[in-house]
């Protein structure tokens, strides 16, 4: 039997790399959203007037 | 992403038209914004000038809402959740230092996403490296339209930017944003998800949603992988946000342009630095 020389073509992503990415993605976003709500008492208006 | 799985000609055009003006409008914002940027702006207030700015051109929904970053925060060396630390800050724009500005509003169905990298005071010390950092941009600009139109692979592709960004003695850094990106697509938009409501400011649930989607799709029914990154398989198809970013010291530069891929077609929406968006 002759093995093949030439490497195979990958037709999917990495699993495992995806499912972090889809892990992380949904803690990351939680983060955010509470440290943009904890953040919120200023709004943009009251951002703009600092200038 | 169905219907990019199936783009026909028609369909492509369509996304290059909607693109391409969403593309217009955010790019004469964040440019226009730009000029106003001074030492002693803070992130959120120049945040809350780009939301001011979009508010007027009518954007309600977004990918990812304005993101401004200066000084050293520019590189993203901070440790933890890329997501919650790239939020804009109260930190205070000083003297010759950079800045990079970006946004991704989805405008009539459509979404784009440009970023402009500048310096407070083009006069100071620090502006030779930047403006350095911004011809190395220009140069990978014109030779990555090539690279994608050749490369077997995206990982492919992404392993050349990287070695280009490398070989002029310059730090990597878009391999530091959510999924390691170089590029994510733009297409299979408006879809089920682009209209869903604002949730505090940062990522959206339309960006959110539809790369989850495309991620489950291209596992279970082989649908194109909706990202450029080390891990991407097959060949770049399609309509891309592209976003190589680098750095230097302390000082870190990108852009953010949408890149066209389509067999024999391959080309910039925008093909200068920062420039006119073209369509």
């Amino acid at each position: 039997m002759t093995e093949s020389l030439t490497k195979p073509r990958r037709s999917r992503a990495p699993l495992g790399a995806d499912l972090a990415i889809l892990v992380l993605g949904i803690w990351g976003f939680l983060r955010q959203c509470l440290k943009s709500w904890l953040r919120a008492e200023k709004g943009p208006d009251e951002l703009e007037s600092d200038r | 992403m169905s219907a990019r799985a199936a783009a026909a000609p028609d369909l492509r055009a369509t996304y290059v038209s909607g693109i391409a003006a969403a593309q217009r409008i955010t790019r004469e914002v964040i440019l226009t914004v730009s000029q106003s940027v001074r030492p002693g702006d803070t992130e959120r207030g120049v945040c809350a000038r780009l939301e001011r700015e979009f508010a007027r051109a009518k954007v309600a929904h977004w990918l990812h809402t304005p993101y401004a970053w200066w000084g050293e925060r520019t590189r993203f060396d901070w440790r933890g959740s890329w997501e919650a630390n790239a939020l804009p800050s109260d930190r205070v724009l000083q003297e010759g230092e950079a800045f990079v500005l970006d946004a991704a509003p989805i405008i009539d169905g459509f979404p784009a996403d440009f970023a402009y990298s500048g310096v407070a005071s083009p006069g100071a010390e620090a502006a030779a490296v930047h403006a350095a950092l911004l011809a190395e941009l220009t140069k990978l600009k014109g030779e990555l339209g090539k690279w994608a139109r050749d490369a077997a692979s995206g990982a492919e592709l992404c392993a050349r930017v990287a070695t280009s960004i490398e070989h002029a003695g310059l730090d990597v850094i878009h391999t530091r944003y959510p999924a390691q990106v170089l590029a994510h697509t733009l297409e299979g938009f408006p879809n089920w998800c682009s209209s869903a409501p604002r949730v505090g400011t940062g990522f959206q649930l339309p960006l959110l949603l539809t790369y989850a989607t495309g991620i489950v799709l291209h596992h279970l029914g082989g649908a194109p992988y909706p990202f450029l990154n080390a891990g991407a398989p097959g060949r770049p198809r399609g309509l891309y946000a592209v976003e190589p970013h680098l750095g230097q010291g302390r000082l870190g530069a990108k852009f953010e342009s949408v890149l066209l891929v389509d067999g024999d077609e391959t080309r910039w929406l925008d093909p200068e630095l920062f420039g006119e968006v073209l369509g």
